[in-house]
């Protein structure tokens, strides 16, 4: 999913970290469950500082989970 | 969680005929003063509806984040206000007296409006409370938010600044000091309605 040029496999990730949910990973992010979906679902482009904590929760880097696309 | 569940048309229906007594209806019902018993209602409505969240708070909670329920709420009543206060002045012609009864009328809706706001935006903060965090995405939206109400309001300001200088006689002499107080008061209602507005839009287009 994509906010303009910007992908994310966050969904794709999540569920090779043993199916860990929407909840767990706002949670892990200090963020709400409906900031997760607005990711995952390409709506929502995150501060850097979220990026690298949603990289964290994942056990990846930045650019496993954001990609961008020219 | 849509706003138009078969469970919330009751809660609705009475907030129609709440908000009906209050702006339109004539003074006295039988006897009985509208405006008093459309805020009784109003009252009766929003404990219901807090009633109904609580009920289902875990299912409005999947559907949306404490930050979009409380602009929600703020819009609700931002408008209900708005409009509270707009057909109050347009019903005494734009213009109003410090000692009229329409002016304690409106005084009196938009008090209760005033304190049922922040009442009810505290027991939606307590409902979540466990859950009820704002992150960076409430923070941005908000930050736009404010941003567009401050566009509309310097617009607003502007239009009224120039309709004062320009707008005639006829329009001047409309244009008490109190007066103009109520229309300042009414470009500050604008802007929050546009504020909420505003945030409402964005948090449903980051919908999926």
């Amino acid at each position: 999913m994509s906010v303009g040029p910007i992908e994310n496999q966050i969904r794709r990730l999540r569920f090779e970290r043993g199916e860990m949910t929407q909840e767990e990973l706002a949670r892990h992010c200090q963020v709400t469950r409906q900031t997760i979906i607005a990711l995952e679902a390409g709506r929502y482009a995150p501060s850097l500082e979220l990026a690298f904590r949603l990289a964290h929760a994942l056990g990846v880097g930045v650019d496993d989970v954001f990609q961008y696309r020219r | 969680m849509p706003v138009l569940h078969p469970r919330n048309l009751p809660a609705g229906a009475l907030g129609v005929v709440a908000l009906y007594l209050m702006w339109l209806a004539p003074d006295r019902i039988y006897g009985i003063d509208s405006g008093a018993l459309g805020s009784g209602i109003l009252l009766a409505t929003a404990w219901l509806v807090i009633w109904l969240w609580w009920r289902v708070r875990d299912a409005a909670a999947e559907y949306a984040s404490l930050g979009q329920q409380l602009a929600a709420l703020g819009l609700f009543f931002s408008i209900a206000i708005g409009i509270s206060f707009a057909s109050r002045l347009h019903a005494s012609g734009w213009t109003l007296d410090a000692a009229a009864a329409d002016a304690w009328k409106l005084g009196r809706n938009v008090l209760l409006m005033l304190i049922l706001w922040p009442i009810s935006a505290a027991i939606l903060r307590s409902l979540r409370r466990d859950d009820g965090i704002e992150d960076e995405r409430d923070r941005a939206i908000a930050a736009r938010a404010s941003a567009h109400a401050y566009a509309v309001l310097a617009i607003a300001l502007v239009a009224l600044v120039v309709q004062l200088g320009f707008g005639g006689v006829a329009f001047q002499a409309l244009a008490t000091p109190f007066s103009i107080a109520h229309w300042l008061i009414g470009l500050l209602l604008l802007a929050t309605v546009a504020e909420h507005l505003s945030a409402t839009l964005q948090y449903r287009s980051q919908q999926p």
